[in-house]
């Protein structure tokens, strides 16, 4: 700063501001007060300006002027208008479009922690191959899924690969046994109602699976519902396209669940 | 929500701008109850104190400045310098000053806005402002040592 521009910002500085002038105001003053010739003007000012604010401040206002704040009255419904006017606010919108945001990304999290259990990752990515097949990976084969333990120790010794029980009854498309991280899930294709449905075991420890308790633990992975249970170290999953209620209906439906009545035969 | 009323204390200030600006106490008052008048719908669109004493500044300024324009100063400034002596002084000087050193030397003295405010008010930069407030002192200053009595009666300028 120098001296010409110090001497001309001075002419912006009162002395009762208390800190509140412009950092550059206050920075001319204290060049000012110690420049000598300057110093002298910024005092003649300071005194001019003190008898001019005294003059000022001694103007009364009439009697009459403070009772127009009696009839100062807010407009009607001024107050719905301040409220929209706020709303249209820019940062405002902009904040309730991102609290919107976090709100939905917290319950987003919320659901997919209670799908979450440990080796959910592996299960999801099962499915996540099965949506990615063409079909022509599936060895036809046409029985009943309870036979297919059997059949996958004989051809790839696979030992307690077998359906759950309930489900023993239902009629096979096609089965295969793939590698997922170097581990073999057996899969089976078969139509159970209106969905065509996949069964896939597996041993829990190849894939970090632990569920508490036998019960079927129901989780999404995009368009697919899947149901996971553990048993002596064993897993089945049910797999199919639909929503979490699609799968509580499936597993309680006794069409599904329950073996139809064995006929009698003549020789019995 | 509150809607924003005046302080008594922001009214006092708005008057004496007002006075300082005209030189004529009835037209000063005049100017900041009609500024009041109908100020409740923009002044609760403002939503700081700063933005609402800005509005109503303006709104005093524009009525002070437009009576002016119309002659009524003239008129009341000839025929109450010598029939009313409750006029101070120190508004008539103001009073006498060009625009727009008139109003930021009026806003310096009252008590409504800071230096960087001021010149906000006049669309200026903090060094045009500066030099706006020092030929005003220097006219001020003149003014005052002549005696200016006189200058309340001399034509007040058109805008």
């Amino acid at each position: 700063m120098n001296a010409r521009t110090a001497e001309n910002l001075c002419h912006c500085h009162r002395q009762n501001e208390n800190g509140r002038d412009n950092p550059r105001i206050q920075k001319a003053v204290r060049f000012a007060e110690q420049h000598g010739e300057l110093r002298a003007k910024l005092e003649q000012q300071r005194h001019f300006d003190r008898h001019i604010a005294a003059e000022v401040r001694a103007i009364t206002p009439p009697p009459t002027l403070p009772a127009v704040l009696s009839t100062f009255q807010p407009q009607d419904g001024d107050t719905h208008g301040s409220i929209r006017s706020i709303l249209k606010q820019p940062a405002i919108l902009a904040v309730a479009i991102g609290l919107f945001v976090l709100v939905g990304l917290f319950i987003r999290e919320r659901v997919r922690l209670m799908d979450s259990f440990p080796g959910h990752e592996a299960v999801a990515r099962m499915i996540v191959t099965t949506d990615e097949m063409s079909g022509i990976e599936l060895e036809p084969v046409n029985t009943q899924a309870g036979k297919l333990g059997d059949w996958f120790f004989l051809k790839y010794g696979l030992e307690h690969y077998d359906p759950p029980r309930e489900f023993a009854h239902l009629e096979t498309a096609g089965c295969r046994v793939f590698k997922q991280d170097g581990f073999p899930v057996a899969q089976i294709a078969v139509s159970a109602g209106r969905h065509h449905v996949w069964f896939y075991m597996f041993r829990a420890e190849d894939f970090g699976v632990r569920l508490d308790g036998e019960d079927w633990r129901i989780f999404t992975e995009e368009a697919w519902v899947g149901a996971v249970r553990e048993k002596g170290g064993s897993c089945v999953m049910i797999a199919f396209v639909g929503n979490r209620g699609d799968m509580e209906g499936f597993l309680k439906d006794e069409a599904v669940t329950k073996p139809p009545p064995v006929p009698a035969t003549d020789a019995e | 929500m509150h809607s924003y009323v005046p302080s008594a204390e922001t009214l006092h200030e708005l008057y004496r701008f007002a006075l300082l600006l005209t030189a004529a106490p009835e037209t000063a008052e005049r100017a900041v109850m009609d500024s009041l008048t109908g100020a409740a719908g923009p002044l609760a669109q403002l939503r700081c104190a700063h933005g609402r004493n800005r509005w109503l500044a303006a709104e005093v300024r524009r009525r002070c400045l437009a009576s002016e324009t119309a002659g009524i100063n003239n008129d009341i400034a000839t025929s109450r310098v010598e029939s009313r002596h409750d006029i101070p002084d120190v508004s008539q000087q103001f009073a006498s000053l060009p625009e727009p050193q008139r109003t930021a030397l009026a806003l310096f003295y009252v008590n409504l806005f800071d230096a960087e405010e001021i010149a906000q008010f006049l669309h200026l930069n903090l060094d045009q402002l500066a030099a706006l407030l020092a030929a005003g002192r220097t006219e001020l200053q003149r003014r005052r040592a002549d005696g200016s009595a006189a200058g309340a009666v001399a034509p007040t300028r058109r805008v």
